[in-house]
């Protein structure tokens, strides 16, 4: 019986599946019928355009990573498919599971007091998706303890969410909020590092002003813009000639400026769903408890030195990673996460530039590592998921470099 | 030709935050009568080319930035508040697109 489930499951693939889940859920929670169907349908057509997006990414990037890799002489080559990794979230057969077991015991956590964030931003739970993805793979199809792993993942985040929320809420001007999104850890981290800052003299009076570099950068702090600069330089750097290396800068571009759009698209399927689920259980909470509302971490970009820090951080970050020992993948879709970790730290840095560049130029080491290691796992996740060659080596910084996640692939593993 | 009204949702990443809100503004302006805006979302770091643009009115899903120089709404309330508050919020951005509307 299950074998025949997720042999019907395999030949529907993830675009139909996801379709299928959103548009059912969607009715569960009450959305409406066209509006359950166009977020299904918006689902479906927005991780379909994902694979087109990773698929084009790995032809065209794999050749010149390796053949950078090989003239400098670096161990192994793993291809950085940044966000593409979201697509396990909604690809695997745990997804709905997932989904209904957090909301529920989310609620049961709420009510019963043991945490105040009420997690109804059902987009931010694929980060907990993916790590359930991970262990469904590791453990051979065991979706069960997929599901578990994922579910202890998004609580344990929520916890996270509680513990920065009144930071978050006075820095960014926004009452009631709370960030469970998995990069909300980094705030642990960076309360000591901050401490420690401190203590050293001259380096604890420096800073930058956020405006000035932001001028001084300019179109460069784009990510379309910086993708393509990047992407020629490696092109030259891995032996290409002139008309080679422009050529790959723009293909970097179009990962660059094309991977979250479709993730937008994928993400624009899932709002209606995810605010049925927010209205469903608001409804209920009303006034019982004191409820932070869960928001995704993009929320907290807004402060000036946020930006400034990720447009110095994106170079920085290819470099560090081209000389890391141990480090495999160079971070060029995955730039994209930069300025979730900025946004994360910078109240807790009170905004200083300088600080938040390097307290990510010493996050991103263990990270990188992290994303290395995992490469196989990634590749094979994503490989039995039909989303990119498994053939291919891949990875990101987030999931695939994610410490927390890594931590519970490594217990869970234990059971597989 | 006066330059098209435009509300622009901000967020860090122009995927998930500012692409709810758009959704949610472009339904309450339906439910209002208003169909000559245009909504569109956006990364924050794609910023550039709207500056000093005309006949906008940016929707903050984050920290307001000042010193954009844009008119601009604090939009949070389109994720974490009451339909009250959302309706609330899309008439004062309507009214602010009112006061700061240009024709030359």
């Amino acid at each position: 019986m299950a074998g025949t489930i997720s042999g019907i499951i395999a030949s529907l693939g993830g675009p139909v599946l996801v379709a299928v889940v959103m548009f059912i859920l969607g009715l569960v929670f009450q959305a409406g019928f066209s509006a359950s169907l166009r977020g299904g349908l918006y689902s479906g057509i927005g991780l379909a355009s994902l694979f087109v997006i990773v698929n084009n990414a790995t032809d065209t990037l794999t050749p010149v990573i390796l053949a950078f890799s090989e003239r400098f002489g670096r161990t192994g080559a793993v291809t950085d498919l940044g966000w593409g990794s979201a697509g396990i979230a909604f690809a695997w057969p745990g997804l709905a599971f997932t989904l209904l077991g957090i909301i529920i015991v989310n609620a049961i956590m709420v009510l019963t007091g043991l945490v105040k964030t009420m997690w109804t931003d059902v987009w931010s739970f694929w980060h907990g998706q993916v790590v359930g993805g991970f262990v469904w793979a590791l453990s051979g199809g065991n979706i069960t303890l997929g599901v578990v792993a994922a579910i202890i993942f998004l609580v344990i985040n929520s916890y996270v969410g509680d513990f920065t929320a009144k930071t978050y809420q006075e820095f960014n001007g926004l009452p009631g909020i709370s960030v469970p999104c998995c990069v909300t850890l980094l705030a642990l981290p960076a309360i000591p590092v901050n401490a420690l800052f401190e203590k050293i003299p001259w380096f604890n009076k420096l800073n930058a002003s956020p405006e000035a570099i932001r001028k001084k950068i300019g179109i460069a702090g784009e990510l379309g813009v910086m993708g393509t600069i990047i992407g020629i330089v490696l092109g030259f750097l891995g032996g290409n000639n002139f008309a080679g290396a422009l050529n790959l800068g723009i293909q970097i571009g179009v990962l660059m400026v094309f991977l979250p759009k479709t993730v937008s698209v994928l993400c624009e399927g899932v709002i209606p769903i995810a605010n049925a689920v927010t209205e469903f259980v608001q409804e209920r909470f009303e006034g019982k408890k004191e409820v932070y509302v869960a928001v995704d971490c993009a929320a907290l970009l807004g402060h000036p030195s946020v930006m400034a820090s990720a447009v110095l951080l994106y170079p920085l970050c290819v470099i560090l990673a081209i000389f890391l020992p141990g480090n495999a993948m160079i971070p060029i879709a995955s730039l994209a996460l930069i300025p979730y970790w900025c946004g994360a730290i910078a109240p807790y840095f009170k905004g200083n530039v300088i600080r938040m560049v390097l307290f990510v130029l010493l996050w991103i080491i263990p990270v990188l590592i992290i994303a290395t290691v995992n490469a196989n796992l990634h590749t094979l996740t994503m490989g039995n998921l039909g989303l990119a060659d498994p053939a291919v080596l891949n990875s990101s910084l987030d999931m695939g470099g994610d410490p927390l996640g890594y931590l519970l692939i490594k217990i869970f593993g234990l059971f597989a | 030709m006066a330059t098209p009204k435009l509300i622009l949702c901000i967020c860090g990443a122009g995927i998930n935050t500012s692409n709810n809100a758009k959704m949610k503004i472009l339904e309450l302006l339906e439910k209002e009568g208003v169909n000559d805006i245009d909504v569109k979302h956006i990364m924050i770091g794609d910023l550039g080319p709207y500056k000093n643009r005309k006949n906008m009115v940016a929707v903050w899903m984050t920290k307001v930035d000042e010193s954009f120089g844009s008119p601009s709404v604090q939009g949070i309330s389109f994720l974490t508040g009451s339909k009250k508050a959302k309706i609330e919020t899309t008439k004062k951005i309507i009214a602010l697109m009112n006061e700061i509307y240009t024709n030359d």
